[in-house]
């Protein structure tokens, strides 16, 4: 799962459903035993409370599970997560988490939301990539579909919202949002640092 | 509960005040409650149904104990009619104690890969309750103070144009900024022939910038 996902469902949902377009999870935390996020900045000896192994360290697991206490900060970050959509699944090893990875993969295949285009692009496409990646709605996932289901940026830029949606297995939402961007009109004021007058470029501007 | 078939699954109607929580009528006198006592506003009613506490924004908590992971797959029944039957956002609560570890896995994954619930274990009763006081608490805050929901971006398109602009291969800070002024939009960039790009940034950037764009 890339991270570039993050950007793609980081905004809250009100009512999640299953296996729909907010596929961002939070792997890792987990409510006991050590190898959990330590989440509480106030006790930073806690997360670090792995005495290097007395020796015979069979009860390590029993003396770790000791150290976590729950707090509120914990259960504040929990809520403050709920709140914000995302979706959180707790793991207690890193078999759990292969477990828990696997169990996505198949649910994204299941549910047709698999990422179904090569995920390695060559040479110009990845220019292309890099082009589609700069277009504010759409994810890492959106943009790797569009290079391999539409031709070139104008294709793109000349079909319908719902053409790209189906082509590129888009929202119609985020297909609407890319016509709107790639057809606002440039006002140049608007940049958040006026652009050096006179560039140093070969082409003299012209006005 | 059959003969309740016509009977809401839940409170739909039921709405809830921030800082407050609706519990049904069987928590009373549980440790949860008293423990929330003094921290959240708890009103118990009669008729929740399979939802065990109410909170706002149309959330549900449903509480599932060791016993209950221990005692079979009743608590699957209920979920599962919990989330056939409502369009509450269901909020499941698991007791994840030694006992009951063995079970977490495969609760996970039914409540939140299958039906799409949020999970959130706790080892006990007095857990449970601190859970839910922040619950509460989250909700009644603003929404702003969130550090996981998305800060409201400004709503300019423009630095982002002049970025996408820069992707095109050859183009630099000062070739994006002139095409943005001459063409106007990415859309028209798009649209524009050699010749016409050849006005703004000379020839051989013209034909870089062309393939590019469409072929």
């Amino acid at each position: 799962v890339p991270p570039a996902q993050h950007s793609h469902g980081a905004r809250a949902v009100p009512a999640p459903r299953p296996g729909g377009h907010d596929r961002d999870m939070l792997l890792g935390l987990q409510a006991s035993g050590c190898e959990r996020l330590d989440l509480h900045p106030d006790h930073p000896s806690r997360s670090t409370s792995f005495p290097p192994a007395a020796p015979g360290s069979v009860q390590a697991p029993r003396e770790t599970s000791r150290c976590f206490q729950r707090t509120q900060y914990y259960d504040g970050v929990l809520s403050a997560l709920v709140q914000a959509g995302i979706r959180i699944l707790f793991s207690s090893c890193q078999q759990e988490t292969a477990v828990l990875l696997r169990d996505l993969a198949l649910l994204e295949h299941r549910k047709g939301a698999a990422i179904h285009v090569p995920t390695e692009l060559e040479g110009p496409r990845r220019d292309l990539l890099g082009f589609y990646l700069s277009i504010p709605p759409l994810s890492y996932v959106g943009a790797l579909q569009l290079c391999h289901c539409l031709g070139c940026p104008r294709d793109l830029a000349n079909s319908s919202p719902s053409a790209v949606a189906a082509a590129a297995r888009l929202s119609r939402d985020c297909a609407e949002e890319i016509q709107r961007y790639l057809r606002h009109s440039f006002d140049p004021q608007l940049l958040p640092q006026p652009p050096r007058a006179g560039g140093k470029g070969p082409a003299a501007p012209r006005s | 509960m059959t003969t309740k078939a016509n009977f809401p699954v839940t409170a739909g109607s039921v709405v809830v005040p921030y800082g407050h929580a609706i519990g049904n009528e069987k928590w009373r006198g549980s440790e949860v409650a008293q423990r929330l006592q003094g921290k959240v506003r708890l009103i118990f009613e009669d008729g929740l149904g399979l939802v065990d506490f109410h909170l706002s924004n149309r959330t549900c908590i449903l509480y599932i104990s060791e016993a209950d992971l221990v005692a079979g797959d009743e608590f699957k029944r209920r979920l599962v009619r919990f989330r056939n039957a409502s369009n509450l956002r269901g909020l499941v609560i698991v007791e994840k104690t030694q006992i009951s570890d063995q079970y977490f896995s495969a609760v996970q994954k039914l409540v939140v890969l299958e039906l799409g619930m949020v999970l959130l274990p706790v080892a006990n009763q007095g857990e449970a309750a601190q859970l839910i006081v922040q619950l509460v608490r989250e909700q009644s805050r603003d929404q702003g103070t969130n550090p996981f929901l998305r800060k409201q971006r400004p709503q300019l398109a423009e630095p982002a144009l002049f970025q996408t602009a820069q992707h095109i291969p050859g183009v630099g800070k000062t070739k994006a900024l002139l095409l943005l002024q001459h063409f106007g939009s990415i859309h028209r960039l798009c649209n524009a022939s050699i010749s016409e790009l050849e006005q703004v940034v000379g020839q051989t950037a013209a034909q870089q910038i062309h393939t590019f764009l469409c072929s």
